[in-house]
């Protein structure tokens, strides 16, 4: 009923005249002048608004703490079903070979993210992805080879640090904070621009992965230790 | 209240607000805590979708510079929505992942993850209720 | 095509709420994540997709069925 009076509000359906005209043909006409990067989307999460990005990367992180603080318990518990590994040949083979594959294509994902629709979020999520499918299928221990549990949350916070810490180079550098045309890389200006975008998402890349998997190991673990 | 302007023009507004009532209904009327969760996920898709039906144009194409199209802002997609929304999609996960923790906390504590159960037990640990 | 994506993504979201096998019903919601990354990609926001496709289809399900074999599998509803 409250939603059927509020539709008569939204102006505009699929025949659109744009809605919000004045910014956004700023960041269209710019990127490519700024930043040296195509993609506008990625110029506009890293550089333009990059602080909205640095506080996300912030709330992911301590979601992953509040997880850990809710359930992590000194007691020792058996690891469920889920977690111990599949006798299964095919599965095991054949998650043996595509775990490189989608880890290499994450690798794309991430540093591709200038010119093709991709990034940091992606990328780091990709990676996560087979970190979770090896504990799925080669079991809870086994795969602790491949990502020890006790490194997920580290990893998050290093994301957090190289995200803050680009942030914290450019304000000793005269600048802005986050303002990457003051790191001293010694480049012209929009290709330093497209350097701070590229540090800024690989701490993005690390701090989603590390989170998702830490988030997964409390789950799946119940809290208990072994 | 103009229904015909609604449907004729602007019906993908009309599918974005039935999928929110339905995650709305999810949310408050289910039982079960776990549906519950259901419906917030499904809350969270229909928002996202609602701000990227804002940003489309017709005949408009990815927000990419490529040099078919130039720096004309009116041959791309609205880019700002995009962005805000990658942000929420990812924050829609971590929110996920700390309400199932809560759930099993809960299941932990008093055995049950049902609303009506769970009331009866917190009035039986607390007479005073 | 985009009025399809929005029809199935509608009855996915309905039948995911009804069913009491908790477990189907995630599978569901992985489902309803999947169309509407479809129906992301359909409106112009590729990246949007993928991102919903990564962590709405893939992890969020994932984290949803490692839940509910931690509490309860059947629902009263």
């Amino acid at each position: 009923m409250l939603l059927a009076a509020g539709a008569g509000l939204p102006l505009y359906g699929d025949p659109t005249a744009p809605a919000s005209l004045h910014v956004s043909d700023d960041y269209v006409r710019g990127s490519m002048v700024d930043a040296h990067t195509p993609n506008i989307v990625t110029t506009m999460i890293a550089d333009y608004r990059g602080f909205d990005t640095l506080g996300e990367t912030m709330v992911v992180f301590s979601a992953g703490l509040a997880c850990m603080l809710l359930l992590r318990t000194p007691e020792r518990g058996r690891i469920p079903t889920l977690g111990r590994p599949k006798g299964n040949v095919i599965t095991d083979i054949v998650t043996r070979a595509m775990i490189p594959v989608i880890q290499l294509f994450a690798l794309y994902v991430v540093f591709h993210g200038h010119y093709s629709p991709g990034g940091g979020f992606q990328g780091g999520a990709l990676i996560a992805t087979t970190i979770l499918l090896a504990r799925m299928v080669l079991g809870f221990e086994h795969s602790q080879a491949l990502f020890p549990t006790a490194l997920g949350t580290p990893l998050g916070l290093a994301g957090v640090a190289i995200y803050a810490g680009v942030g914290f180079v450019a304000l000793l550098f005269g600048g802005n904070a986050l303002d990457y045309s003051y790191l001293p890389l010694g480049l012209p200006k929009d290709m330093l621009r497209n350097w701070g975008i590229l540090f800024v998402e690989i701490g993005v890349a690390f701090g989603v992965m590390g989170t998702l998997v830490s988030i997964f190991d409390d789950l799946l673990t119940g809290g208990r230790r072994a | 209240m103009d229904i015909t302007a609604l449907v004729t023009g602007r019906w993908p507004y009309l599918f974005t607000i039935v999928l929110l009532l339905i995650g709305l209904y999810g949310m408050l009327v289910k039982q079960n805590l776990m549906k519950k969760v259901f419906g917030l996920n499904i809350f969270q898709g229909a928002i996202i979708l609602f701000f990227i039906v804002h940003a489309y144009k017709h005949g408009a194409t990815v927000p990419v510079l490529d040099d078919i199209s130039g720096t004309d802002p009116a041959r791309y997609v609205n880019p700002i929505p995009h962005g805000l929304m990658l942000t929420a999609i990812v924050v829609s996960v971590a929110t996920t992942g700390v309400a199932l923790a809560l759930l099993i906390r809960i299941y932990r504590t008093f055995g049950t993850i049902d609303e009506k159960d769970l009331l009866v037990r917190l009035r039986d640990e607390d007479p005073q209720r | 095509m985009i009025f399809v994506l929005f029809v199935v993504a509608i009855v996915a979201a309905v039948v995911a709420l009804q069913v009491t096998d908790l477990l189907a019903a995630a599978a569901l919601l992985s489902v309803f994540s999947f169309v509407v990354a479809l129906l992301y990609g359909a409106l112009g926001a590729v990246d949007v997709g993928f991102n919903e496709a990564v962590l709405g289809a893939g992890v969020t399900g994932v984290l949803l069925v490692v839940a509910l074999f931690h509490t309860r599998r059947g629902s009263v509803d």
